[in-house]
């Protein structure tokens, strides 16, 4: 479903520093993957190249056979809003706009607010957001209704694919499992999901898990990830 | 008109005419207008000098009055001739009246008495006369004022402009002279009313006195005209030769009901104002109107450089004077023309240019209210500009605040950093504006000025900079313009400035316009509007300009206050164009109510200020489509990623 190949970044396009190079990744529908790696090792970046949110400078990024850096940047943010479902450390949530009006929001100017506001509601039942919630602001939140919040977002255009940036990153234990348990929910589901994370629990959850260091991409094994993690502390 | 006839010849003079003829003092009158009149002193030629030697030996050596005459000056003339045959034999006249072979009629009949003449006069109006053919002859073109022009029209009508001194007896002729009134105009509820004051055709509206004595009755005239030259008015429109005492002004009169033009008669008592049709010295008008010839002298005050409450004093001061000497005061400082309408006896309502005080005191009242309000509205919107300015700096250096907080900082200490590194920037900003002010050598209130802005500005930084950030506790979202609420404390001095903003504009779009429509309706105003519109243009361009910038920085700081917010739109599929689009409408809505308070504001202040209605519509149009514009310029041509 999303194919990487020798995808290469660098820091910036003035420099030849680069961030990563020769990064090839094959995710399936339904698969998990998980990438740890120590700060700045480029983890988002990588996310955003995914998403076509970044270019890279070398290799390609097929998903679903769409080649994501042959498309423009219109096409690419079409691609972001109707297949993919992003999972944010810091949710992300718009301010002044409701629980309802933010969940919708990704599909707001393509679809009629009655049809988006009935599945909405639906999405937020599935992560344990109630309809007492459902005008409340953000700031009327906590942080693991924020993120449930944000994941129901992620879900409203069925995505293929769903990218976590540290999705529990601002979580306690509670929260983080609740979240985790969400994920499984949806990896079961046949979502194909990208994890980027810090926590070993949450890496153990992916079927594969891969390292980010010294520019290169390297899967790891369960067992090798407390280490890594360590290391990378 | 007479006629006669002479040596088988026959001569018709002209219509008794009128030009105007008014003395003046040359030397004052070339330094108001520019007209150089010097050659009424000019030296008589070799030739003049022989032919006034001539004349006056004839004439009673009466007195030269020297003319200037104006130049392209006409009135409308023409003759309109019918030759008739007369169907009878000239041995018929010689039998009849005994003339002898050898004479001619003309010469016989100047010793023959009166009733002989008589009875010559009725034979002749007795015989059959058989039409032959008749001419129309314009001569508009060919007489000009105080001019004895002699014309000679040949056997086949030609005419011929005799040279000078070849017209004979009547050469120079002008003894005879009228004293005109006053026109009695009649002024009720602003209506203006000319009365007939004797009937005839044409009426006449001015008492009429006439003087002197042609030379044709009479060798012994009072005085003898003669021609040094002629000079040229300027053109009447935005020209101040036109005005003051309107001597010059040759503006024409229209009746109201067909538009058609009323043209001056050749009588003394028309309503019309008769123009100057040349000009002489004071000397010699003392000849023409003996002891007293001043009808009107000009005052000029020195050193007055504008209209302002100390000219007006003195004019007032000076006029209050005279008056108690026993002189009828007309102040005709600034005045000028404008067309008026009024109703003149026996011809109906026309339209007539009309002196008028002027309009230099309203432009001056004006401008005193223009740049009061423009000053007080200038300072509104630098405070809410700078007002605006210190919450978007505030909001910037809150991330910055949050580092330094987290790695140990007293709050207090931040706070006082952040307020020192905003008077920093004020005292650099004001010592730069002492320099300037030094160097322009402006006077000690522009010091005070900075004084105030100083403590103005400090009391602004600690008051944003010490006051605690409000906690939005809502627990609910807005269920109208949500994002706008949200944001209210960094829209609202935004709105405030763009308010003030569409005020200014607003009201000196409006001014312009009134003081345009008021000012066109005379000449010189006209001619004082223009001078100062260039100034007005520039105060106008400036405050939009300045709009411009407030406005520009307060949306690049509502966007830096949202850049994780339009990223995250970014992320989440919108493309720049939805983006956009979004951010548009919102600013559009905050922009457009901002534009419609300051509209309503400028609007009633207008209308309070008796600005017509239709430049308060031209010029709530014009400064909301200038500002829509520039906002919706300012959030489209940007990026947001």
């Amino acid at each position: 479903m999303l194919t990487l190949t020798n995808i290469k970044k660098s820091v910036s396009q003035h420099t030849d520093v680069v961030l990563f190079r020769n990064i090839s990744l094959q995710l399936r529908v339904g698969e998990w993957v998980s990438i740890v790696g120590p700060s700045g090792a480029g983890k988002t970046t990588l996310l955003n190249c995914i998403a076509g949110i970044q270019g890279g400078d070398q290799g390609s990024i097929e998903l679903d056979g769409m080649e994501i850096h042959q498309l423009t940047n219109d096409e690419r943010s079409n691609v972001r809003r109707l297949h993919i479902g992003f999972v944010f450390q810091d949710f992300k949530l718009l301010p002044y706009y409701s629980v309802l009006e933010n969940v919708i929001l990704p599909l707001a100017r393509d679809k009629k607010k009655e049809q988006l506001t009935a599945k909405a509601k639906s999405l937020l039942e599935q992560v344990g957001i109630g309809e007492g919630y459902y005008h409340r602001l953000p700031s009327a939140l906590s942080g693991g209704e924020k993120q449930r919040v944000a994941i129901a977002r992620a879900l409203i255009n069925d995505p293929k694919l769903i990218i976590c940036d540290e999705p529990t990153g601002n979580l306690d234990n509670d929260n983080k499992g609740q979240v985790l348990h969400i994920l499984h929910t949806l990896k079961q589901k046949e979502h194909a999901i990208i994890v980027v994370t810090h926590d070993e629990e949450v890496a153990r959850e992916g079927d594969r898990i891969y390292e980010l260091k010294n520019h290169s991409l390297n899967e790891v094994g369960v067992k090798d990830v407390r280490d890594k993690l360590e290391e990378n502390s | 008109m007479d006629v006669s006839i002479f040596d088988g010849g026959m001569t018709v003079s002209y219509p008794q005419n009128y030009n105007l003829l008014t003395a003046i003092d040359p030397k004052s009158e070339h330094l108001l207008t520019g007209i150089d009149f010097s050659e009424l002193f000019r030296e008589h030629t070799e030739e003049e000098k022989f032919l006034i030697e001539s004349f006056s030996e004839v004439r009673g050596n009466a007195p030269i009055v020297p003319i200037l005459q104006r130049e392209s000056f006409r009135i409308p003339l023409s003759l309109h001739v019918t030759v008739e045959k007369l169907d009878m034999k000239l041995d018929e006249i010689y039998d009849q009246f005994n003339i002898p072979e050898n004479e001619t009629i003309s010469y016989e009949l100047q010793f023959r008495e009166q009733d002989e003449l008589q009875d010559f006069s009725e034979f002749l109006q007795s015989v059959k006369r058989v039409p032959q053919d008749s001419y129309n002859l314009d001569l508009t073109n060919l007489q000009s004022p105080f001019d004895g022009t002699h014309l000679k029209l040949d056997e086949d009508f030609n005419i011929e402009i005799l040279k000078e001194g070849e017209g004979g007896t009547l050469y120079n002729d002008s003894g005879k002279y009228y004293t005109a009134s006053k026109i009695d105009y009649i002024v009720n509820n602003n209506q203006i009313s000319v009365p007939i004051v004797k009937e005839g055709s044409p009426p006449a509206y001015k008492r009429v006195e006439e003087s002197g004595q042609s030379y044709l009755y009479d060798w012994e005239a009072p005085f003898m005209i003669w021609q040094m030259g002629t000079f040229q008015a300027g053109e009447e429109e935005n020209d101040l030769t036109s005005s003051p005492l309107g001597i010059y002004s040759t503006k024409e009169v229209k009746t109201v009901v067909d538009g058609k033009e009323l043209t001056p008669t050749i009588t003394p008592g028309s309503f019309l104002a008769a123009p100057t049709a040349g000009v002489t010295t004071m000397e010699a008008a003392s000849l023409i109107k003996g002891d007293e010839p001043i009808d009107a002298i000009r005052i000029k005050l020195n050193h007055i450089t504008k209209y302002n409450k100390e000219a007006q004093e003195r004019m007032e001061s000076l006029a209050t004077e005279l008056s108690h000497a026993g002189y009828v005061v007309d102040i005709v400082a600034g005045s000028s023309f404008k067309s008026e309408k009024m109703n003149v006896e026996g011809i109906g309502e026309v339209v007539s240019p009309w002196t008028t005080l002027g309009i230099s005191q309203l432009l001056a009242n004006a401008w005193e209210i223009d740049t009061l309000l423009s000053i007080g509205l200038f300072s509104l919107f630098g405070f809410f500009w700078f007002f605006g300015h210190l919450g978007f700096e505030r909001n910037r250096l809150d991330k910055e605040n949050d580092i330094l907080l987290s790695l140990g900082w007293q709050q207090r200490t931040i706070r006082s950093k952040n307020m020192m590194e905003q008077l920093l920037l004020v005292s650099i900003s004001i010592l730069l504006s002492l320099g300037l002010a030094i160097s322009l050598r402006l006077s000690s209130l522009a010091l005070i000025v900075l004084g105030c802005f100083l403590v103005i500005s400090i009391i602004l930084i600690a008051t944003i900079f010490y006051s605690n950030t409000r906690q939005n506790d809502r627990s609910n979202k807005y269920k109208w313009l949500a994002s706008i609420r949200y944001y209210k404390n960094l829209l609202l001095p935004t709105m405030l400035a763009l308010i003030l903003a569409v005020c200014i504009t607003h009201l000196q779009i409006g001014s312009i316009y009134e003081l345009w429509t008021t000012s066109t309706e005379t000449t010189l105003g006209m001619f004082v509007f223009d001078q100062g519109l260039s100034i007005r243009i520039l105060i106008v361009i400036s405050t939009v300009m300045l709009s411009v910038l407030v406005l520009l920085e307060a949306i690049q700081g509502l966007i830096y206050a949202r850049k994780d917010e339009f990223h995250m739109f970014f992320v989440v599929g919108w493309t720049e164009k939805a983006i956009k689009s979004f951010f548009l409408k919102e600013v559009l809505i905050w922009a457009g109510i901002s534009l419609v308070i300051g509209t309503v504001i400028s609007s009633v202040i207008s209308i309070v200020m008796n600005i017509a209605l239709t430049g308060v519509v031209l010029a709530s149009v014009t400064s909301s489509v200038i500002y829509l514009i520039i906002v919706s310029a300012s959030v489209i041509f940007r990026k947001y990623r």
